[in-house]
């Protein structure tokens, strides 16, 4: 694939064949040296055929070879002409990552750290078919969640009003339409509320060892060798039945619209169609079941901080630092060519990075950026950051979203062979616990990417600024 | 019955099928699927058979038969063992999946569309498939 050097982190893909426009690339010249060759760039020219497209058809520095889009990609779509397409958020509709904080340090968890890592994990069904963190739903309440998102969760006793403002959209995009989503999605959700899911999802407990923006980390709620826990999961099967859902009938309504695309999984329509509307509404309801999902994890295990450790909620002091999703898209404005456009944002496994000041961020982080939350591997931790005014101009206000894959699952299983995976964690100073050995064995570090060198760049392209960094302690995962 | 192997994915589980007819490819990939979602332990659990019916051209009949069997497992974990295609109608056998004793390998969210063409060479049927895991 022909890529042209940019500056010091950005890439051209020229425009060729029906490409509507150049895709843009953001990598350190290393991490280029390795993508040249792999799929992933083809996927960046792929989405740059979309109609409607604006600017580029953009790839962060965890990119890597997705299906459709690739992982890593953002997609700004205008809203009159442009489509939308399933493929651009992925069957994990807003999938993304909440941290939180505590007023623990880690010499408080100490020889603890085992038994809390237990009880979090008993208290949070993970792996396949888990479910039961919370009574089974009906089918309306089912729907009650797809419309409040968090709120809901909330109301029903899992944490506290105040991690809404912490949460982007509020945990509730506006326009869910439940009767969007089918009765089989409604089924599948009615049962997996508060469970983390398999694959990458995990909880990880960590500490705070690397404070780069201190004054910013104090005003988020984040000091030096504090206790924090992430989790990362979504909108479980309810959100993968809705995207299954919509992409067949996209699949089906693209001769209608007289669209064509280079991959099928490409599959869209425009905006502002019958099937357009009809997939950002259940996307919506999708996305707020995710929230609500992990507004419960959060109170899950900040309960079994509470009982493990027998403290009372003031003095663990859990708080809500932001909850940002991964995989949606997302009606926003932006100026392009110094032009007000509204525009439908695409970003699959790239985080939203809008710069401070910007009126849809709350109040209490508005001055400082949106927080960007960026999980690593097991062993080498995670960051904070922060959105800029460089994001909002160069990738409509996004970032990436993690490390990104570099094995296949396959191959990590292979380096993993023989050994006992979860005495290896121990012996990287990480406690672990799995539902299974195949899971783990997929998610070991070396199947990433080091974060270190996607923020490195991020940080270096003025996308966002690094505000902390998060070693683990103890991670559960399915 | 015909041929499955595991082709490399960075983030996903992909497969390759390979296969006399198209019939066969079919009924193939549904158990390669199963393969990448788990083992079952020893055997001997009811069979239940489940009939659908999958339309239109060949790339759409194995995704949509694909989409069909991850939905019986999604549903209610039923475990398909054994397919028989005839014409658009597929006959699925499956036993409950039991956590507690089978092996599960890995959740699968979704049968992509990426790269997906049955194609016919030969007499030999082919196709790649990858998952979203």
């Amino acid at each position: 694939m022909e890529v042209r050097r940019l500056d010091e982190f950005a890439w051209e893909v020229p425009r060729r064949g029906g490409m509507r426009v150049p895709g843009r690339v953001y990598a350190s010249e290393a991490q280029m040296g390795l993508l040249r060759n792999d799929p992933c760039l083809e996927q960046v020219a792929n989405v740059a055929h979309l109609p409607g497209i604006v600017g580029a058809s953009l790839a962060m520095p965890d990119i890597h070879w997705g299906y459709g889009f690739p992982i890593g990609g953002v997609a700004a779509m205008d809203v009159d002409e442009g489509v939308v397409s399933p493929g651009g958020v992925g069957y994990d509709i807003n999938c993304g990552v909440r941290l939180v904080r505590t007023s623990l340090r880690a010499a408080d968890l100490g020889r603890r750290l085992d038994d809390v890592v237990r009880a979090v994990f008993s208290r949070i069904p993970t792996g396949v078919g888990a479910s039961g963190a919370v009574a089974k739903l009906g089918a309306r309440e089912v729907r009650q969640v797809l419309r409040r998102g968090a709120g809901w969760a909330i109301d029903e006793g899992y944490g506290d009003p105040a991690d809404l403002e912490r949460t982007e959209e509020a945990g509730c995009l506006d326009g869910a339409d439940p009767e969007r989503v089918s009765d089989a999605a409604i089924e599948r959700g009615a049962k997996q509320l508060g469970t983390l899911g398999s694959g990458n999802h995990f909880l990880e407990i960590g500490r705070v060892d690397d404070l780069r923006l201190p004054d910013a980390a104090l005003r988020l709620g984040i000091e030096a060798d504090a206790v924090v826990y992430i989790i990362h999961s979504g909108s479980r099967g309810l959100g993968y039945q809705v995207c299954d859902d919509h992409l067949a009938l996209m699949d089906r309504a693209m001769a209608r619209h007289r669209i064509q695309v280079p991959d099928r999984q490409l599959a869209c329509a425009p905006i502002r169609s019958a099937e357009g509307e009809a997939y950002l509404g259940a996307m919506s309801a999708a996305a707020n079941y995710a929230w609500a999902n992990r507004q419960v994890m959060m109170s899950l295990a900040e309960r079994a901080f509470l009982e493990t450790l027998s403290l009372s909620p003031r003095e663990l002091g859990c708080r809500l630092v932001y909850d940002v999703c991964h995989n949606v898209a997302r009606i926003e404005r932006h100026r392009v060519g110094g032009e007000p456009r509204k525009l439908c944002v695409h970003r699959k496994g790239a985080t939203r990075a809008f710069g401070p000041g910007h009126p849809a961020l709350p109040p209490s982080v508005r001055d400082l950026g949106q927080p960007v939350i960026v999980p690593g591997d097991m062993e080498r931790g995670s960051f904070l950051a922060l959105g800029t005014e460089r994001a909002m101009e160069a990738t409509f206000g996004s970032s990436c979203h993690g490390a990104g894959r570099v094995m296949s699952r396959a191959q990590s299983k292979k380096a993993g062979r023989g050994q006992n995976l979860v005495d290896e964690m121990r012996r990287r100073g990480v406690a672990v616990l799995a539902h299974g050995r195949a899971t783990l064995a997929e998610e070991m570090p070396w199947a990433y990417r080091d974060v270190a060198s996607v923020i490195d760049v991020m940080e270096g392209a003025g996308i966002s600024r690094t505000v902390a960094r998060i070693r683990p302690l103890g991670v559960i995962k399915g | 019955m015909g041929r499955v192997e595991e082709i490399e994915h960075t983030a996903d589980r992909a497969i390759r099928v390979e296969a006399e007819s198209l019939d066969d490819l079919l009924a193939t990939a549904v158990i390669g699927m199963f393969a990448v979602i788990g083992r079952l332990a020893a055997n001997g659990r009811r069979e239940r058979r489940h009939e659908l019916e999958v339309r239109g051209d060949d790339d759409t009949r194995l995704r949509d038969l694909l989409r069909a069997a991850l939905g019986l497992f999604d549903r209610d974990a039923s475990f398909v063992t054994a397919v028989e295609i005839d014409g658009a109608r597929a006959t699925l056998r499956a036993v409950p999946f039991d956590p507690s004793r089978d092996e599960f390998h890995t959740e699968i969210k979704g049968v992509t569309w990426h790269g997906l063409h049955v194609r016919e060479r030969a007499g030999r049927w082919t196709a790649e498939i990858v998952f979203d895991v």
